[in-house]
């Protein structure tokens, strides 16, 4: 359900079609990357990963896509597209 | 035989264009999760390599996407040199391309600041991960600055490698 309302707002360019997963996530991945904050020393800024975590995104989603090459990307994003295609397509039964 | 968006940047590589992935699509490129439903590139607007990417494309049906009737892709040397942007809908996607980049400059500046990936075995210029992320500052609309986000913690994800 939530991803079909997503689909709804077409009219962005950038959809993010796995948002349903982020929630689940947000504990697991706050303790995951609880070692990777900065010291205050490192900058004056937030630290990046942090700063994603808060916003919603699943950043083991991120280190999942670094883990494989360019060519895994592409293939995966396109599986992502052409699905959310069908289910834009897809008539309610 | 590859399909979709692998499939439209293999035409343009093996029919010599010159161009480079900019956009929501680099951002996959380089690792992000959200879906972009289009291809941006930024490319030398010589009549020369807009012929040759018609030329590419020329079996994918491609149109001007922002005109009212969808007018076909009919390139000429004349009309070339009169172009900035071309904003085409092809039977793949729909592929933006742009002669220049905000935060960047013009194409030989973005060519500068991108990188070379391989991708079954063909090998595409990428905008690189910093590049990138200061053109979408330099756009800097709500959905540029989600895409931020992401990118900023992929460069960081990237150094602690």
């Amino acid at each position: 359900l939530v991803l079909s309302l997503e689909l709804g707002g077409a009219c962005v360019k950038c959809i993010p079609v796995e948002a349903t997963r982020r929630n689940a996530y947000t504990y697991d991945m706050a303790q995951e990357t609880k070692h990777e904050k900065p010291t205050s020393s490192d900058s004056g800024q937030a630290d990046p990963v942090q700063a994603a975590i808060e916003y919603g995104i699943d950043v083991s989603m991120l280190r999942e896509n670094l883990a494989r090459s360019c060519g895994e990307r592409i293939m995966r994003h396109q599986i992502a597209l052409d699905t959310a295609e069908k289910l834009r397509k897809a008539r309610r039964v | 035989v590859s399909t979709g968006f692998q499939n439209l940047l293999e035409r343009l590589v093996r029919g010599g264009v010159d161009f480079v992935i900019v956009g929501g699509f680099a951002g996959v490129v380089h690792g992000c999760a959200y879906v972009t439903q289009d291809i941006d590139i930024c490319c030398d607007f010589s009549p020369g390599n807009l012929l040759r990417l018609q030329e590419a494309i020329s079996d994918l049906h491609p149109v001007h996407r922002m005109t009212s009737k969808h007018k076909k892709l009919k390139l000429t040397e004349e009309t070339c040199g009169q172009l900035k942007n071309l904003y085409l809908d092809t039977d793949i996607c729909p592929l933006d391309c742009l002669s220049s980049i905000d935060g960047i400059g013009d194409y030989e500046a973005v060519k500068q600041a991108s990188e070379t990936v391989e991708a079954e075995a063909v090998q595409l210029r990428v905008l690189s991960l910093d590049a990138l992320i200061e053109a979408k500052k330099a756009m800097n609309r709500p959905r540029d600055r989600e895409a931020i986000l992401e990118l900023e913690a992929i460069r960081k994800l990237k150094e602690a490698r």
